[in-house]
């Protein structure tokens, strides 16, 4: 689907929303508007205080992330000055409702580069939380312990929401069998992001805090974007 | 008239074309594979599947076959998924996740998985065991349930009944 379309679209469906909104906000009766009132105004529920405490720093953070990714990811994708042809070939390409192979190809390896940035940059910018990393820090050495075979382990690092272990694979390690003996091994109630490339062994796991997104939704469609 | 038409048309273009609607499937036990060769064999009962060792966990992926893509205003994932299963063993628990996993061009294995839903105690009733939910990160991603299903105990077995996603 092409720009242009898109955006017609797109403008389509905020007329029409807009005129909903507005239908609906003029024809409300005071009784939902004073119980829409009442919703919003109660203190929300939550188990974990402190990550409830935490949100506005998170939210802070997920910004200072998204703009750091917005500009690496735009120093990345500009074409080189001068090189017309290139740029030319590229609005081509992108211009296909339906990608090639390898332009998808291309498209998912940006979007795992891009992922993983946003993963480091989170790890990088977020402080610690004396109460939650260092517990998990050592429960994570002591499951990772048990993936000796397969990989050796370099650092394990926590910070407020997400945990990083790092290391590489041994001589007998192959991608599945790491996988599958962390997965059994290390018993991570949050989401796991575990990237492995058997070309240099290098492994990078990083491990969300149980009730925290692991990826936001924000940064996939961020990627999304950024490579359209 | 016309140009209400005119809009609506366009609207469905764009929602009806481009959009993947939301699917829910249940599964029978059976689609499961054990994870290696040398893992425990699951045993089938009415398309259900238990352990039939005595020592050993019964370790599975159960396919969940991706009909969610990537569309006009959508990012595709899985919005929710269970697995029932019958935990009776009394000193280990069932516990499944949702994965998925892709391997880039360039060679790089990537995985992503919620975090582990476990069983609650032992019983001969079912429980239900709720995954949450999965982005998927690329169009190319498949996913999969990976579930550890305890040896049995004293005899009684334990079981993965069927498993539902909603895509």
């Amino acid at each position: 689907m092409n720009a242009m379309m898109k955006a017609a679209g797109l403008a389509t469906i905020g007329v029409l929303v807009g005129y909903g909104s507005w239908y609906i906000g003029k024809n409300e009766s005071p009784a939902v508007t004073a119980a829409s009132t009442v919703m919003h105004s109660q203190p929300r529920p939550s188990s974990d205080t402190h990550i409830t405490a935490m949100q506005p720093e998170l939210a802070n953070l997920r910004k200072m992330v998204e703009t750091l990714n917005r500009e690496s990811f735009a120093t990345q994708a500009k074409p080189a000055a001068g090189n017309t042809a290139e740029k030319a070939d590229v609005e081509q390409l992108a211009a296909k409702e339906t990608p090639s192979p390898e332009l998808q190809a291309q498209r998912d390896e940006e979007h795992r580069v891009q992922q993983l940035q946003t993963l480091e940059n989170r790890i990088t910018l977020e402080s610690r939380d004396q109460e939650w990393s260092s517990p998990n820090e050592t429960l994570l050495r002591s499951g990772f312990a048990q993936v000796t075979e397969q990989m050796s382990v370099s650092e394990v690092k926590c910070a407020s929401s997400l945990c990083r272990v790092t290391g590489n694979m041994t001589e007998h390690g192959n991608p599945g069998e790491i996988y599958r003996t962390i997965t059994e091994k290390v018993q991570w109630a949050g989401e796991t992001h575990l990237t492995m490339d058997p070309g240099t062994g290098q492994v990078i796991a990083y491990l969300g805090r149980p009730g925290i997104p692991l990826v936001e939704q924000e940064a996939l469609d961020l990627a999304r974007q950024g490579s359209e | 008239m016309k140009k209400v038409t005119f809009i609506l048309a366009v609207l469905a273009y764009f929602l009806l074309g481009t959009e993947s609607f939301a699917q829910q499937s249940i599964w029978p036990g059976s689609q499961c594979v054990q994870w290696t060769a040398g893992d425990v064999v699951p045993t089938l009962n009415g398309s259900a599947i238990y352990n039939s060792s005595a020592s050993a966990s019964m370790r599975v992926d159960c396919p969940i076959e991706r009909n969610d893509f990537s569309g006009f205003l959508h990012t595709p994932g899985i919005d929710s998924a269970w697995v029932s299963v019958i935990d009776m063993n009394y000193s280990a628990d069932a516990r499944c996740g949702l994965g998925s996993l892709s391997v880039s061009s360039t060679g790089v294995w990537t995985y992503v998985t919620s975090g582990s839903a476990f069983s609650a105690g032992a019983s001969s009733g079912s429980q239900t065991l709720n995954l949450g939910a999965l982005t998927f990160p690329n169009d190319r991603v498949h996913s999969f349930i990976g579930c550890i299903i305890p040896p049995s105990y004293a005899g009684n077995v334990s079981y993965l009944v069927n498993y539902y996603v909603n895509q």
